[in-house]
């Protein structure tokens, strides 16, 4: 016998001492086999021991079924009463608003907003002086009708996405897209028909002397002072929409030191 | 129906009963293994709370979804099997409640203090030792040393191999003989 065997024998002696288990005819001279490998083996003799108080203890804690805890009084009825209780529906997964998730939402429906506004912002505002263009600009129903259809898929993009994250947020990056434009009539608007939104409204087409920054600043200023339920990481997400800064700004002036002197 | 002198009704018998909507087959099956699921339950549990709890999910679980229990199996290694999953459960929902130093789940443990318990209580020491053993540790002893369960149906109950199951009880088998003998517990 190894000790490898040793510790195999010792479970099956240990499984025999269970009620109603029987240890087997080989038995007295397995036990004889394990006793003389504990003689022999020092650290197997220390496992031995152990084993045989655990047997004794073993015994000892089968052998007190009256201490065993029991249910309380009247479970019994309570459980009869839940079963009578209507079944909670299944289906139909619960909602969960993460913070991050919603705010990655919120930041990919502003942020495909910004992508259609942003260049138009950044553009200087023509100035009556300026000398014409000679290129021949493309027609005004053309353009508008192209960045509606943008806007469109961008809108109903985020709605998706939005959508898996966060109801609430969706609705909020909507409205901000939507806050962005002039959503007047358009009359050229049925040349390019708005992509399909779960609202079914018309998608707001951009008219640059109608768009309204101070709606984004409104907005931003709103989410940074903690608007709920947008987390830290969402206003800080959306610090960026406080205030555009269309200028370069200027580079501080410093009084101008004579050097070595 | 069944009337209360049919209320000793062998497994495939109550089975049926249940399957039938008899309102008493409900209440035999929680009178016959109430003790044993409320067992398993608080001793995985260690809180009377949580084990009244998880029993009652148990035998919810277990006439709720009659239909699809094998009339031919017995029925106690299959309520345990539920009681066993409600309680890995329970224990897993604890785990991200509490926080790693959390004291609820000693809340209903013994004394386990060293030097306070009578190292002639055998019994009480092994108990003390078994609800120190890690979740799985415990419920394979449980379940073959208290519950009587099989390696295999243990092993169905616990969704893992014979072979690991042999080995969770082997291991908790060294730690608790460990542990008593390391709290100066010795044969007589």
């Amino acid at each position: 016998m190894n000790c490898r065997d040793f510790d195999r024998i010792w479970n099956q002696s240990l499984d025999a001492d269970r009620p109603g288990a029987s240890p087997g005819p080989a038995w007295p001279s397995l036990e004889r086999d394990l006793r003389e490998h504990a003689e022999s083996c020092p650290s197997c003799r220390v496992r031995h021991h152990r084993f045989e108080t655990l047997r004794q203890a073993l015994d000892a804690w089968t052998g007190r079924p009256q201490l065993r805890p029991a249910p309380s009084p009247g479970s019994a009825d309570r459980i009869i009463a839940a079963l009578v209780r209507p079944e909670p529906a299944r289906g139909g997964r619960r909602r969960i608003v993460r913070p991050r998730v919603a705010a990655f939402a919120l930041a990919s429906a502003a942020a495909a907003g910004l992508a259609v506004v942003g260049p138009r912002l950044l553009e200087p505002k023509p100035t009556t002086d300026a000398p014409a263009s000679s290129a021949a600009p493309a027609s005004p129903s053309l353009k508008r009708g192209l960045l509606g259809a943008a806007v469109g898929d961008a809108t109903a993009a985020s709605w998706e996405l939005a959508l898996l994250a966060s109801e609430p947020a969706a609705r909020l990056g909507k409205e901000m897209i939507d806050a962005s434009f002039d959503a007047d009539a358009d009359a050229d608007a049925d040349l390019f028909p708005p992509a399909d939104t779960p609202t079914a409204t018309d998608v707001p087409v951009l008219d640059a002397d109608s768009f309204s920054p101070d709606l984004i600043n409104q907005m931003g200023g709103l989410l940074a002072e903690g608007v709920r339920p947008l987390s830290t990481s969402a206003r800080r997400a959306f610090g960026f929409l406080r205030a555009p800064n269309t200028e370069k700004p200027q580079r501080p002036v410093r009084p101008s030191a004579g050097k070595g002197a | 129906m069944i009337g209360q002198a049919d209320l000793k009704m062998d497994d495939p018998v109550l089975v049926e009963a249940l399957r039938s909507g008899d309102p008493l087959a409900s209440r035999e099956l929680i009178a016959r293994f109430q003790g044993v699921v409320f067992g398993l339950c608080y001793r995985m549990l260690n809180h009377r709370h949580d084990a009244e709890d998880a029993m009652q999910e148990t035998f919810i679980r277990a006439i709720r979804g009659i239909f699809g229990f094998d009339p031919s199996r017995p029925i106690r290694p299959w309520l345990l099997e539920i009681a066993a999953n409600r309680c890995r459960t329970a224990l897993a929902l604890r785990a991200r409640r509490l926080p790693p130093a959390g004291g609820r789940d000693v809340e209903d443990r013994a004394d386990v203090r060293p030097g306070l318990s009578d190292p002639d209580d055998l019994a009480g020491e092994l108990e003390r030792a078994v609800g120190r053993l890690r979740p799985e540790y415990r419920l394979v002893f449980t379940l073959y040393h208290e519950q009587n369960l099989s390696y295999e149906e243990i092993a169905q109950a616990l969704e893992r191999p014979v072979g690991t199951v042999k080995t969770w009880l082997h291991r908790a088998r060294v730690e608790l003989a460990e542990e008593l003998t390391s709290r100066g517990v010795h044969r007589s």
